[in-house]
């Protein structure tokens, strides 16, 4: 694969138009998409000398998207992520997904202890027949704070009367091994969940993570066939507001909606959830670099895992911009961004968009 | 002004001698009309050969190659990449030629070691699979310009005078070679011997004494690759030909190369059937040539001497004292290969000793040369690492050049220009061709002192110098030379 | 997967000047207009002047209007020619007085060339500039005294080069050093879009007082501008301005906005990170084109991807003859609903974005005719 990678970045017209926009570089941390990318690969001598700096980099998407000549920077640092030495925790990650099916390395009874605050029982979701298979993700079912997303969503579901199935035996969606530069180990993951989901007759999967669903959408077909419909669940809670079937709560508050990198650049999906915002007569607010051009949360790319600082500084930025938007909150459809949010501190309210509804 | 001796030509041979001359206690002048190494010095391929290239057709030279190749090593490892190279035959090649190969390898005590095709892709991962044959050779790569940055500083050490952008012709005064006079400034430089060292220029100078020495130019064309693939050097596994090697340098490569009689080595401009000659056969040995992105192409003039033909003109040198034609006080050294020019100053200076009774020997071989204050890539790669604030350094994105390089290039190096600079530091000399480091380096230049008028001209220079492949190269280059004449003529407002 | 298709009135391909000025003449007449881009667009690569025409026979051009009648005789077939010169000023002029009530205002005569120094010294003629570069201009501040700010690591600009050039036209310019940590144009323009009270602290700690005039590289915020300009001049009582940088500049990319937010205005909808992997012409019409998977059926089109990188962008199926009118010829047989935005930049006379803008424009009225004629 390196010969084709190596093709590509011979494209590279060194404008520096990747720098520009690296959402690293912008907060005053060190960040180089034109280093990291096609300059690394000029000699076979360089990748001795990048040591971790293939991991500062929040996969954002930015370079890839800005290049007047599409070199896929984001695909070189994969690469060079593979064959740098990894930042301990990186290692312990992938160490935790081997053995545990989860990024971290927890029983995978704990991935449901976000239920047992549910109205619904276990057993009347979890590996049921049903045309609708609701992909958690490990994010969001391990972590007590980004259980919310999930607690919102179902009552979505229920309130829709959608028939849909949890998996009781969830393996990680393997994205952040791909990220991590191992994309090799994804295959037995990949292969446990859409078996799961068959078995169950699902016609359609959804998720709430927009890192999830690049993985099904984009790696998982290369592994084995994907016999359904992968959508995100903001699509899918559109789709069911359009046919009437979902009638959402309504407010007057004022939020700023925050593109997810991945769902934005990664999946293109960038209106229905701002549709699903506007159908609750809220107050839609924008960054002023919003869509394809929205700039990163800083909460990708592992950089939590290798370089929280600096994580938590890109963060920053833009929580300062909401505050003088005067947005109530950050409505986001990720959870990778609203922990990157919450965990970098100031007052700011991040609500995901299924909360609103 | 007077001195001993006055020497002519600013490539790698002028510089040994001068080298040479200066650590034996003369006192000692070089002229160079541009910049040193900025002919056919600067046009070389840098191989360093282990000599098995020449085994069969030229033997003498073969061993020649081999003595002077373990010398270069001992006293400039810092301007050599120890990178072994391969010979690589394929399909079409002759079976035969390999037999005369090893048999003459073996004569002139040439070392190889035959490698399983599978051991070759370990190392080369690029390799054509389906090459048949292949031989591991001691070859290294030589930085030209290194090599005469480094001589330069070791005669000026020594009190050696160098002198750029200063034509000069001889002073010939009744039959005899009395010194130079320089044409821009019309200041006389008297000597005892002044010693021609123009390499393919030798009969301009010649001519001037009327005398002949009867060089014939030959033009050879190279190639460069923006990334570099491949770990060692790759000769092709035949009788020397066009399209045979490939060298690797830095973050480049140089494929090479051709080999076509001219008139005037000022001549010298790649043609597109000549690149796309060397690509082909070139690509034979690396077939994903055919896709890379090739960067620059280029040509220079090779010193042959007269009686023989084409490539099978001896590359041996030859050093004349022109007393045996009547003319005092003028010795010629050309002929020769980058890699023999230390040999080629320490017979030149011998007999230049010889004539002016000076009894000191020649310490070249032993002493070590010069340490550069600019770094290789693989320096650079480490100090970016290490170096606090590195990234505000950095003037050359591609080649990762240093301000401190660029002002040290001006300072102590005799860079007067930005082609200069290129030379110097490979400022220029990678995937952009100088885009985004000219104006900077520019800049420097004046912040430095130069005015502006000055500054702005040698801009325009370099940019010319840049922009004249633009009509031979294809593809993302010929995008990228656009983008560039954009940006400076455009926005910059140069004409 | 649903392969339905798309009905739209106007479809352009192409987010730079050309296309977004095209989209916007068709949007604000109220007709649907989508606009298609592969990416962010290359405006960012511009220097931000329009530079309508600079040199003509060898020599500077002043008058620009007088100018344009003898360079569109001589070349009949260029974008000056077929839009006629009364539409090519026509054209600068609505872009300068509508970006007035936008994210930045371009100024300029546009029937009269003026002059700016260029980040390298030197001065070029050229004809609207944004109005942070209006002062930037050898008349304006020969005899005054201009502080040049250098920022050590910045690149995009020489700094003592152009203190030099300044000195050469008798400017009275002494360069300074201030030392913040950036290595980009944008970095420190975004610090200054949320921060610029800090900035403004280093600068007056470098000895910014008692010039007339300032000299900065194109930093003064990407979004902000007028509120960093009106603090910054507040703050030190000196008139600052902006030189121009090489790409990717600031400047650049607040033109790209400031088209951005005209085409909002005009209802149109622009999409990036499409690429068109299909064109299906019919008859003499352009029927349909294909995106991702979705097929979209316009009435008109308009494509305008760009010249900068042409021999490395294509489109599938699309032919690149043009007519007069510049509707686009297959086989000779002219497509009547699909008008080709040429561009045209020519190094010898100096033209850049002002030809980028003429062809959006005059693309633009000929889809605009077709939709409500029937014929271009």
């Amino acid at each position: 694969m390196t010969l084709k990678l190596l093709l590509e970045t011979d494209k590279c017209i060194h404008c520096g138009s990747c720098t520009s926009v690296c959402p690293l570089l912008n907060a005053g941390l060190k960040g180089d998409p034109q280093k990291n990318g096609p300059d690394a690969l000029k000699d076979t001598e360089r990748v001795k000398y990048l040591t971790n700096l293939p991991f500062n980099c929040t996969l954002c998407l930015a370079c890839q998207e800005v290049c007047p000549v599409n070199v896929p920077i984001p695909r070189v640092v994969e690469h060079l992520r593979s064959k740098v030495k990894a930042p301990e925790s990186v290692e312990q990650m992938i160490e935790n997904i081997k053995r545990s099916e989860n990024i971290f390395g927890l029983k995978s009874e704990e991935r449901w202890m976000w239920t047992f605050e549910l109205d619904v029982t276990l057993e009347e979701r979890i590996d049921v027949k049903a045309d609708i298979g609701y992909f958690t993700g490990c994010n969001s079912a391990f972590s007590p704070l980004l259980s919310k997303i999930l607690t919102s969503h179902i009552s979505l579901l229920e309130r829709a009367n959608v028939n849909y199935t949890l998996l009781s035996e969830e393996a990680c969606c393997g994205f952040p091994l791909v990220i991590a530069g191992r994309r090799e180990l994804v295959a037995p993951l990949a292969e446990k969940n859409i078996e799961n989901f068959k078995k169950k007759g699902v016609k359609k999967v959804i998720t709430s993570c927009p890192a999830c669903l690049r993985s099904w959408r984009e790696i998982y077909p290369k592994i084995k066939e994907v016999p359904f419909e992968v959508q995100h669940t903001t699509q899918f809670l559109w789709q069911l507001v359009k046919e009437g079937k979902l009638k959402v709560a309504k407010t007057k508050e004022a939020f700023v909606y925050q593109d997810p990198c991945e769902l934005a650049r990664g999946c293109h999906i960038v209106e229905e959830p701002r549709k699903l915002i506007k159908e609750t007569g809220a107050k839609l607010l924008e960054f002023q670099d919003k869509k394809l051009e929205a700039t990163c949360c800083g909460g990708g790319g592992l950089l939590r895992a290798t370089n929280v600082q600096a994580a938590s500084r890109i963060a920053l930025l833009k929580l300062q911009e909401a505050k003088r938007l005067g947005a109530k909150a950050i409505i986001t459809a990720c959870p990778a961004c609203m922990q990157n949010f919450v965990k970098a501190g100031g007052r700011m309210q991040v609500l995901d968009v299924s909360e609103i509804l | 002004m007077r001195v001993d001796a006055v020497i002519i030509g600013g490539g790698v041979t002028g510089l040994g001698i001068a080298r040479d001359l200066a650590q034996r206690g003369l006192r000692v002048a070089l002229f160079e009309r541009r910049d040193i190494a900025s002919g056919t010095t600067g046009r070389s391929h840098g191989l360093l050969h282990s000599g098995a290239r020449y085994v069969v057709r030229d033997p003498v030279s073969a061993s020649e190659c081999a003595k002077e190749n373990r010398v270069l090593r001992r006293i400039a490892p810092h301007v050599i990449e120890e990178t072994g190279g391969m010979f690589v035959a394929v399909e079409e090649d002759d079976l035969d030629y390999e037999r005369k190969f090893l048999e003459g390898c073996k004569r002139a005590s040439v070392r190889v070691e035959e490698l399983s095709v599978r051991e070759s892709r370990k190392i080369e991962p690029y390799l054509n699979p389906s090459a048949y044959t292949v031989f591991l050779v001691d070859d290294a790569v030589v930085d030209p310009f290194r090599l005469a940055i480094a001589n330069f500083l070791a005669a000026k050490e020594h009190n050696a005078e160098i002198y750029t952008y200063e034509p000069v012709r001889l002073i010939v005064h009744e039959g005899t070679v009395v010194g130079v006079e320089t044409v821009n400034t019309k200041q006389k430089i008297y000597s005892d011997v002044v010693i021609n060292a123009t390499g393919p220029w030798a009969d301009f100078i010649c001519r001037q004494a009327g005398l002949e020495i009867g060089v014939k130019p030959n033009k050879g064309t190279l190639v460069v690759t923006g990334k570099r693939v491949v770990n060692t050097v790759l000769n092709r596994l035949r009788p020397p030909s066009d399209g045979d090697i490939i060298v690797p340098h830095q973050t480049t490569m140089i494929l090479g190369t051709t080999s076509t009689y001219i008139k005037d080595p000022d001549e010298v401009m790649p043609t597109i059937e000549e690149v796309n000659l060397i690509l082909r056969e070139c690509g034979k040995m690396l077939p994903c040539l055919r896709e890379l992105r090739v960067i620059r192409a280029f040509s220079g003039a090779r010193p042959l001497l007269e009686g023989t033909s084409g490539r099978e003109a001896g590359r041996t040198f030859t050093v004349v004292d022109h007393e045996k034609q009547g003319v005092e006080g003028l010795v010629t050294v050309t002929g020769g290969k980058l890699t023999t020019y230390r040999l080629m100053a320490e017979r030149t200076s011998d007999l230049v000793c010889r004539k002016l009774g000076v009894r000191a020997t020649c310490r070249t071989s032993k002493e070590e040369l010069p340490k550069i204050p600019v770094r290789t890539c693989k320096e650079r790669y480490e100090a970016s690492l290490l170096e606090a604030k590195w990234e505000k350094e950095v003037v050359c994105e591609c080649e990762l050049v240093t301000r401190r390089e660029v002002e040290e290039s001006f300072k102590v190096l005799g860079a007067k220009t930005l082609e200069d600079i290129k030379r110097r530091t490979r400022a220029g000399m990678g995937e952009c061709q100088g885009q985004f480091c000219a104006y900077k380096v520019a800049d420097i230049m004046v912040e430095l002192g130069t005015s502006f008028h000055d500054a702005l001209r040698s801009l325009n220079e370099f940019l010319r110098n840049q922009w004249k492949t633009e009509q031979i190269l294809e593809g993302t280059q010929r995008a990228q030379l656009e983008f560039f004449k954009a940006m400076y003529k455009l926005v910059g407002g140069l004409e | 997967m649903n392969r339905q298709k798309k009905h739209v009135d106007a479809l352009v391909i192409g987010c730079g000047v050309a296309g977004m000025t095209a989209a916007e003449i068709i949007g604000k007449e109220g007709y649907s207009v989508h606009v298609l881009a592969s990416g962010y667009g290359c405006t960012q690569m511009s220097s931000g002047t329009i530079d309508v025409l600079g040199r003509y026979q060898g020599e500077e051009v002043v008058d620009l209007e007088a100018k344009l009648d003898g360079f569109i005789r001589e070349n009949p077939r260029h974008i000056y020619a077929l839009a006629g010169k009364e539409k090519v000023i026509q054209a600068l002029t609505e872009f300068a007085v509508e970006s007035a009530s936008h994210i930045v205002e371009y100024k300029g005569e546009p029937r009269r060339n003026t002059r700016i120094f260029t980040p390298l010294g030197t001065v070029k003629n050229t004809c609207l500039v944004q109005y942070t570069m209006s002062l930037n201009n050898p008349s304006e501040l020969t005899g005054k005294k201009v502080l040049v700010v250098a920022i050590p690591g910045l690149s995009g600009y020489a700094p003592n080069l152009f203190t030099e050039g300044l000195r050469r036209r008798n400017v009275k310019a002494r360069m300074v050093r201030v030392n913040v940590p950036v290595k980009t144009t944008f970095q420190l323009a975004r610090f200054f879009d949320l921060e610029a009270e800090g900035i403004i602290t280093h600068l007056k700690e470098a000895g910014a007082a008692g010039f007339d005039y300032v000299a900065m590289p194109p930093v003064l915020g990407l979004r902000r501008t007028r509120s960093i300009l009106k603090m910054l001049e507040e703050d030190f009582e000196a008139h600052f301005f902006e030189i121009p940088s090489f790409p990717p500049s600031v400047p650049g990319q607040r033109l790209h906005f400031l088209l951005e937010e005209k085409c909002e205005q005009a209802g149109v909808k622009v999409e990036m990170g499409k690429i068109v992997t299909g064109v299906k012409i019919k008859n003499g019409y352009l029927r349909e084109v294909e995106v991702d998977k979705e097929k979209i059926t316009p009435s008109v089109g308009v494509v305008a991807t760009g010249w900068m990188l042409k021999s490395i962008l294509r489109i599938k199926g699309l032919p690149f003859q043009v007519n007069e009118s510049l509707n686009v010829e297959k086989n000779g047989e002219r497509v009547e609903n699909l008008f080709l935005a040429l561009s045209s930049v020519s190094y010898e006379n100096m033209i850049g974005l002002g030809a980028a803008i003429t062809s959006g424009y005059l693309a633009g009225i000929n889809a605009l005719k077709y939709l409500r004629e029937g014929r271009g």
